[in-house]
């Protein structure tokens, strides 16, 4: 899937990479090849040249962070600008609640409008509806039968009405039918022609009049590229739908459809069809599909390791005041938290050579509340307490506990322990320079 | 068979003592060791739709003591009805803390990697909203399909000892038959 456009993007990308900083001259180059990838992609051209203004403009805009390189910086500014082109998040069915919900479904013939209206009934059954179908597409009959058989295969209902019945008709009396055999949602698989015309649009239009759906979907042919998005274009003008299934995407190499559908009509991609079996449509992702056109994986992402990385910075900056000795309870806390994310103390220790042999990890006995009540107390004080702790006096202490939850001891043992820690770092620092690497605050394993 | 004689009957129930008894005991060895080591189980349900359709069956290892997050497990769970054998994923081990909203999952603030999404806008709201660190000696499991999964968001984590293994391939039906992948990259 989109297998050239991953390619083309790759090969950008791979430019960038390895450098230092980019010239405004680097990123025009860039962007000139991103341009034409998309293009060649068959992304709408109003779509593209917006696109790449946009990241063009992150992209010299964008503040350099400690985390990523600036060919990084580029991929992700990419991975979001393609993210928000196909809608951002995830588009789900809006169902009224009203019983029997009704989804209409319409397009082109050969777009894999029956196929898509089966595979959507059976996602439905598999997340607890129960759905009936309606074979309202009554100029090919040879749709209706193909929908049978996908009905009895399935084992959902079919419901067809008698031969040359109006399809309007059908289509409320499969609504009529789904109530007496308590179906809970009605799909109704209108008719479609060769190509958009005035008598399928006017039919779609006075079937969505009479059984007034919950949501009308779009079955577009992602192999058809711009064609796809014209179609789309005009069934928005005529018949408002709520959104797109995008069906043949697996053999799409291109991806012009999925990344241009929303960008031009408006109307979100709800969901993407990647096979023949009738287990292969899925919810579309925005974010994974970007990830997927960027060739990364889903598991990993370049996001979540920055942050980490981020995190690290922060833990680096307080070990500087550490050595300096200008270890604050902010500072503390910040490890404390730290240590918190990393996961349960134990986990963490267990991460120390030699420590996973010790009876007490094993066992988990640590207090994992102990932290958290620390954590309490630290955050009960002001600003100013927590980098002067020595202003803390009786009635502060107080305050603290009774904010904390804790005890005026619990606060006061805390302190007297943070006074300790301090005065030991003050000794370290006596023998300068040679403070063994890594070192934290004692007892909590220090920065990993 | 009449139109044999006496002595050759003979021979053909000697031979098949000699041949088949030695064979069936061979098998039965054979099936015996198998069972200490593995295990099957059937999916009843679509509560781990896509990743496995009701109905599969799957092969289990026994010789499981570790979970790991992301492992698909046959665990057993207590109903009212009596023990319940069940299918589910480990989404958290002993310490995490995973906290459950609509159909997805964080564990220990990273958002978990299996959730199968849900269709349905309102469907949102009907799943249960769970915020728990998961106690000592046992696991929280939740299915893929959360639409329609009873996992540990209802019956609470599983205790370490109803584990009985982890699901390594789908051997029925056959035009399903595959070996269960996992991520090991994490």
């Amino acid at each position: 899937m989109f297998q050239n456009l991953s390619d083309r993007l790759k090969q950008v990308f791979d430019k960038l990479s390895g450098r230092g900083r980019l010239s405004e001259a680097d990123v025009d180059a860039a962007m000139r090849e991103i341009r034409m990838a998309l293009l060649e992609a068959d992304v709408n051209f109003r779509v593209v040249k917006e696109f790449v203004a946009r990241v063009r403009e992150r992209c010299l805009g964008a503040e350099v962070t400690a985390s990523l390189t600036p060919g990084q910086t580029v991929v992700k500014i990419v991975l979001d600008e393609l993210t928000d082109l196909m809608g951002g998040t995830e588009s789900r069915l809006v169902l009224s609640g009203r019983i029997p919900a009704v989804i209409m479904v319409v397009g082109l013939q050969g777009s894999g409008k029956t196929t898509a209206t089966a595979k959507l009934a059976n996602l439905l059954r598999k997340q607890g509806r129960s759905p009936l179908m309606v074979a309202a597409d009554v100029y090919r009959p040879a749709a209706i039968d193909q929908l049978e058989a996908l009905g009895r295969e399935l084992d959902v209902p079919v419901y067809r009405g008698a031969e040359g019945e109006d399809p309007v008709r059908i289509a409320k009396a499969g609504v009529k039918e789904a109530v007496a055999r308590m179906r809970d949602t009605v799909i109704v698989d209108t008719a479609g022609r060769l190509h958009v015309d005035e008598q399928m649009m006017e039919e779609a239009a006075l079937i969505k009049a009479a059984v007034k759906p919950d949501q009308v979907l779009l079955v577009v042919d992602s192999m058809t590229g711009q064609d796809a998005v014209n179609v789309a274009s005009a069934f928005a003008e005529r018949v408002d739908f709520d959104g797109v299934v995008l069906t043949k995407l697996d053999g799409d190499s291109r991806g012009g459809a999925a990344l241009s559908v929303k960008a031009v009509t408006g109307k979100p991609v709800k969901f993407a069809s990647l096979g023949e079996k009738t287990d292969s449509l899925e919810p579309f992702h925005p974010d994974r599909m970007a990830r997927r056109i960027l060739g990364m994986g889903d598991v990993v992402s370049l996001i979540e390791k920055a942050q980490e990385v981020a995190d690290e910075t922060e833990l680096k900056e307080a070990g500087e005041r550490l050595r300096k000795a200008e270890f604050t309870l902010d500072d503390f806390l910040i490890q404390l938290r730290q240590v918190r994310k990393m996961g349960s103390l134990s986990d963490v220790l267990a991460m120390l050579p030699g420590a996973k042999g010790l009876k007490a990890i094993r066992e988990s006995d640590i207090d994992e509340r102990a932290l958290d009540r620390t954590t309490a107390i630290i955050t009960s004080m002001t600003a100013k307490e927590r980098a002067k702790p020595q202003v803390i006096n009786g009635s502060r202490r107080e305050r603290i506990a009774r904010g904390s939850g804790a005890t005026v001891q619990e606060v006061n043992q805390l302190l007297a322990q943070f006074a300790q820690a301090k005065k030991l770092l003050k000794q370290f620092q006596g023998g300068k320079g040679k403070r063994p690497r890594g070192m934290g605050f004692p007892g909590l394993g220090g920065p990993f | 068979m009449p139109a044999l004689g006496k002595g050759h009957t003979e021979v053909h129930d000697r031979l098949a003592a000699l041949l088949i008894l030695p064979l069936v005991a061979l098998l039965g060895v054979i099936v015996a060791v198998f069972f200490v080591f593995f295990r099957t189980a059937y999916v009843d349900g679509d509560s781990m739709y896509p990743t496995l359709d009701a109905q599969d069956r799957v092969l289990v290892t026994r010789t499981y003591t570790q979970p790991r997050r992301g492992d698909i497990v046959v665990v057993v769970i207590r109903t009212d009805q009596g023990p319940l054998t069940i299918v589910k994923r480990v989404v958290g081990l002993p310490g995490d803390r995973v906290q459950t909203r609509g159909d997805k999952a964080t564990v220990n603030g990273r958002p978990e990697n299996y959730p199968f999404p849900l269709t349905l806008a309102i469907s949102d709201e009907q799943q249960p909203v769970v915020d728990t660190t998961v106690p000592a000696g046992t696991v929280f499991v939740l299915g893929d399909n959360r639409a329609v999964s009873e996992d540990s968001r209802f019956v609470g984590p599983v205790r370490l000892d109803d584990v009985i293994g982890k699901a390594v391939a789908v051997y029925s039906p056959v035009t399903r038959m595959r070996r269960i992948r996992y991520d090991t990259s994490k």
